[in-house]
């Protein structure tokens, strides 16, 4: 009896300092979501339903582009994407992916863009240059971007 | 390198009151590590410390500047800090690391560089803040190294 008693304890003891360790995930497949989310993402923005734009990111979404301040929250993104449908029309864009990552419940996706801005009057303004983004699995098992970056390489 | 503001970047460290938001197989001292790295790397920014700059770098490292091309691998990245470091001589630099987040053998930090340099060709100084995503990879002895960096300006462009 004592002898189970201090095996139970043991085995206790060895799973409680063990660092715990993340569910074994098909990498494969997770990295084809990310890029299946980003392709749906970059539809939404074909589409300039900025609602449908907007239920991409996680509510503490962090959005980081050139030559602005940077952008917190869904909310304030939100805002900003109805800012830009506003003012100009999203005639072309698109995107290629570089590299994907998955691990856990984060993914980080690099990439280089380009994308055609078509104001109410005037040229159109053609922008094209890089960037990051790292998405976030959720509860429901679908990717959703948590930070984003993106660098202006216009000029070169 | 196209404008000299750009060359404020590496988008380092320092580091100022981040939080870490854990994950399964990642520890405070993981945290702490990523932390320690950081400010190594921005004073070796600051100093001009080409090795030092290099010294927490990935084999796969890729630098992802503004309004210049990617440098991809330990040779372009340590020919374009050279170029940095030839051009300027940072008096200030500083960072505000804002979070830390791992997943598995993955994190990334996210934060804002805060520089002054002077040009070593002449002219006045500059300042610049730019913001920075960087991507950190485990190595295989435990350590943490940068494997991407990616970073922009609030300013506009420079002129060309």
């Amino acid at each position: 009896m004592i002898r189970e008693v201090l095996a139970t304890a043991v085995t206790f003891l060895l799973v409680a300092c063990t660092r715990p360790t993340a569910p074994a995930r098909d990498a494969s497949a997770d990295r084809a979501a990310v890029n299946a989310a980003m392709d749906a993402y970059i539809a939404a923005i074909r589409s300039g339903d900025t609602t449908v734009i907007t239920r991409f990111w996680v509510e503490d979404a962090v959005y980081m582009a050139p030559t602005t301040p940077t952008v917190h929250g869904r909310a304030a993104l939100d805002s900003l994407h109805r800012s830009v449908v506003r003012t100009a029309r999203v005639t072309d864009v698109s995107v290629r992916t570089e590299e994907t990552v998955v691990d856990q419940e984060l993914a980080f996706q690099t990439a280089t863009y380009s994308e055609t801005l078509q104001p109410a009057h005037g040229a159109p303004n053609v922008i094209r240059g890089r960037l990051l983004f790292v998405w976030r699995r959720q509860a429901d098992g679908t990717w959703r971007i948590a930070r984003a970056m993106g660098t202006d390489a216009t000029g070169t | 390198m196209s404008g000299i503001r750009l060359v404020i970047a590496l988008a380092a460290a320092g580091v100022s009151g981040a939080c870490g938001r854990q994950s399964a197989g990642s520890t405070q001292a993981d945290t702490d590590a990523i932390k320690r790295v950081n400010q190594e790397w921005t004073a070796a920014i600051k100093a001009g410390n080409v090795e030092g700059m290099m010294a927490p770098l990935t084999s796969g490292v890729v630098l992802l500047p503004p309004n210049e091309p990617a440098a991809s691998g330990p040779e372009a990245v340590r020919a374009w800090s050279q170029r940095m470091a030839d051009q300027v001589a940072f008096t200030e630099a500083t960072s505000v690391l804002d979070e830390v987040e791992f997943a598995g053998d993955w994190a990334f930090t996210r934060g804002t560089f805060h520089g002054t340099f002077q040009p070593k060709a002449g002219g006045a100084s500059a300042s610049d803040v730019t913001k920075y995503i960087l991507l950190w990879r485990r190595q295989p002895d435990g350590s943490w190294k940068i494997a991407r960096d990616i970073w922009n300006s609030n300013n506009p462009v420079p002129a060309r």
